[in-house]
C-alpha cells in the first residue's frame, strides 16, 4: 500500500514538469497551429543557460527562473517574428521542416559549446526530499508542480482578461476576422511564441534540476509535450495540468508494473487510445 | 470622404474588379447592390486591405490608402461588418465587442459598451455567453456592435440580411439611419435591392466586377433597366 502511495506521489509530481512543458507546446499549437519540433531542445538550452547563470552569476536556479523566462521570451519573439512568421501561413509541413531545422542547428551548437557529455545542475536541494506522512516529496518536483498550477492560473487570467490575451484568443479563432479588428497578426504570433518560449524555458530549468541532460535530450521532451497536449486537449488552459498529471501517474504506475523499459509503450498506447476515442483530448478544445 | 478611382483587384490570376469608380461623401448612406459573385465582398475586402489592389487609387479623407494594410485602415476609421459575421465563436459576447475596440486607447470604451447594450438589449442579456451560441440575428447584432465599438468614420456593412428573418432584417436596416445620425457614414452592401435603396441616398450597381449603373436611390428605383434585372418587374 505504502509503495503504491509513493508511486502515485512520484507520478503526480512528475506531472508538474511534463505539464509546464506542455503549457508552452499547447499554447503555440492552439493559437498558431504550430507544432514546434525544436520545443524540447529549447528546454535543454534553458537548462544549459541555468548552468551558466549558476556558474558565472552564482544565482540559484530557482531564483534564476524569471531571468531565464525573460531571455527566452525575448529570443522567442525574435525567432517567431523573423523566422517562423515567414512560413507560418503556408502549410503545416513547412513549419515542421523549419522547426526541425532549428532543432538540428540548436542541438549541434550546444554540442559545440557544451560538448556531448551529460551534465547536471548541482544544488544542495537537487536530490533532497520533504518527508510527509512517511512519503517522500522530492523538492524540485514539488516546486515544479506548484509552478505548473500557478502558471496555469496566470496564463488563464492573462488570456481571459488582458488586452493582449484577448488579441491572442481572437487570432486563434481566425486570422482574417482578427485582422479586421486592426490586430497585427505577425506581432500577435510573435507574442504567443515569446510566451511559449518563456514557459518552455521555465520547464527546462526544472527538467535540468531533476535530470541529467545532454544536447540530445530534446527529442523525448518534445514527444512528452506532444502526448500531454493531446491528452489534455489542444489550446485549453487546464489541459496541460490534467494531461501532465495523467501521463505522470500512468508512467510511474506502469514502470512499476511492467518495468521502466515499457514506459514508452504505455505512453504511446495511451496516445492511440485517446486519438481513437476522444480526438479532442480529455478537456476538449476551448473555442 | 472615400474616393475610388479605376480600382482593379482579384485573387491570384483571376481578376474580379475592373476599373471601379465610386465616391462616398461624409454623412451619406450609399448602397452597393449586385447579385452573388458580382464582386461586392471583394470590393469591401480590397477597401479594408484584406485583398491587395492591382491598380487604381483609393483615397480616404484626403489620404491615399490603396494597398495599405488592414491595421492602417482600421486606425483611420474604416471598419467592416463582414458577411457571415466572422464572430470569435469561442469568446463571450462582451469579449467580441471589446475586441472591436482593440485599437482604441481612450477612456470611453466602457461607455460605448453600455451604449451597444442599450441598442441591443439581447446582447446585454447574453454578454457572458459565448458568441457561437447566439441565434443568427443576435450574431449579426454582435458583429454590428463589434464594428461600432471601433467608432468607425465609415462603416462597410456586408449583407447583414443574409439568412435572417425579415423582421430582424428590418430592425437591423432601420438601425443604419440611427448609425448615420451618430456620425458614421455607411456603405450598405445588399442583394435585396429594394430594401437597400429605400434606406440609402445613392446607389451603385455592380455587375461582373464593373460598376454598371449609379445614381440617387429614387432614380435607380424607377430605372426600367434596374427594375427588370433586379426586381423582376
Amino acid at each position: 500500500m505504502h509503495l503504491w502511495l509513493q508511486v502515485l506521489v512520484n507520478g503526480i509530481l512528475q506531472g508538474g514538469i511534463l505539464g509546464i512543458s506542455a503549457l508552452a507546446f499547447s499554447l503555440q499549437w492552439g493559437v498558431m497551429n504550430l507544432i514546434n519540433l525544436a520545443h524540447g531542445t529549447f528546454q535543454v538550452l534553458a537548462a544549459y543557460l541555468t548552468v551558466l547563470i549558476l556558474q558565472h552569476l552564482g544565482l540559484d536556479p530557482l531564483l534564476a527562473v524569471p531571468l531565464v523566462f525573460i531571455i527566452f521570451f525575448l529570443g522567442g519573439y525574435l525567432v517567431q517574428f523573423f523566422l517562423i512568421n515567414r512560413v507560418i501561413s503556408t502549410n503545416l509541413f513547412m513549419t515542421l521542416l523549419l522547426t526541425y531545422g532549428m532543432d538540428f542547428v540548436l542541438a549541434n551548437l550546444m554540442i559545440l559549446f557544451f560538448t556531448a557529455d551529460y551534465k547536471s545542475i548541482n544544488t544542495p536541494y537537487a536530490n533532497s526530499s520533504w518527508q510527509l506522512f512517511g512519503l517522500q516529496f522530492p523538492i524540485v518536483r514539488s516546486v515544479a508542480l506548484l509552478f505548473l498550477i500557478v502558471l496555469s492560473v496566470l496564463l488563464w487570467l492573462f488570456l481571459e482578461y488582458s488586452r493582449p490575451g484577448r488579441a491572442i484568443r481572437a487570432t486563434s479563432m481566425g486570422t482574417e476576422p482578427a485582422r479586421l479588428m486592426g490586430l497585427k497578426i505577425p506581432h500577435v504570433y510573435a507574442l504567443t511564441f515569446a510566451l511559449s518560449s518563456g514557459l518552455a524555458a521555465t520547464g527546462g530549468v526544472f527538467f535540468g534540476l531533476s535530470n541529467a541532460f545532454s544536447p540530445a535530450s530534446g527529442g523525448p521532451l518534445t514527444v512528452g509535450a506532444f502526448v500531454v497536449t493531446i491528452l489534455g486537449g489542444v489550446g485549453t488552459s487546464w489541459g496541460p495540468l490534467v494531461g501532465g498529471l495523467i501521463l505522470g501517474v500512468l508512467d510511474a504506475v506502469g514502470s512499476v508494473i511492467f518495468g521502466p523499459t515499457y514506459v514508452n509503450v504505455i505512453t504511446f498506447g495511451l496516445l492511440l487510445v485517446i486519438l481513437v476515442l476522444r480526438p479532442n483530448g480529455v478537456l476538449g478544445r476551448a473555442g | 470622404m472615400l474616393v475610388i478611382r479605376n480600382l482593379s483587384a482579384g485573387y491570384g490570376d483571376t481578376q474580379v474588379l475592373w476599373d471601379i469608380n465610386m465616391d462616398i461623401k461624409e454623412g451619406e448612406i450609399v448602397a452597393l447592390i449586385g447579385v452573388n459573385g458580382a464582386g461586392k465582398t471583394t470590393l469591401l475586402k480590397t477597401l479594408m486591405g484584406l485583398v491587395t489592389p492591382w491598380s487604381g487609387s483609393v483615397t480616404f479623407r484626403g489620404q491615399e490608402v490603396g494597398g495599405k494594410d488592414t491595421y492602417h485602415m482600421v486606425k483611420q476609421g474604416l471598419n467592416m461588418t463582414p458577411q457571415g459575421r466572422w464572430l470569435f465563436a469561442g469568446m463571450s459576447v462582451e469579449d467580441n465587442l471589446l475586441t472591436g475596440a482593440y485599437l482604441r486607447r481612450d477612456k470611453e470604451i466602457k461607455q460605448d459598451l453600455a451604449r451597444i447594450y442599450r441598442l441591443f438589449p439581447r446582447l446585454g442579456e447574453r454578454k457572458h455567453q459565448s458568441a457561437g451560441t447566439l441565434s443568427g440575428g443576435e450574431q449579426q447584432m454582435c458583429a454590428l456592435g463589434r464594428s461600432l465599438m471601433s467608432r468607425p468614420v465609415l462603416l462597410l456593412l456586408d449583407e447583414m440580411s443574409l439568412g435572417l428573418a425579415p423582421i430582424v432584417v428590418d430592425m437591423l436596416l432601420d438601425l443604419v439611419a440611427e448609425i448615420r445620425r451618430q456620425g458614421t457614414t455607411v456603405l450598405l452592401v445588399e442583394q435585396d435591392v429594394e430594401e437597400a435603396l429605400r434606406r440609402a441616398d445613392r446607389g451603385y450597381v455592380l455587375e461582373g466586377g464593373r460598376i454598371v449603373m449609379s445614381g440617387t436611390s429614387s432614380d435607380l428605383l424607377s430605372s426600367e433597366k434596374l427594375r427588370e434585372a433586379y426586381l423582376g418587374l
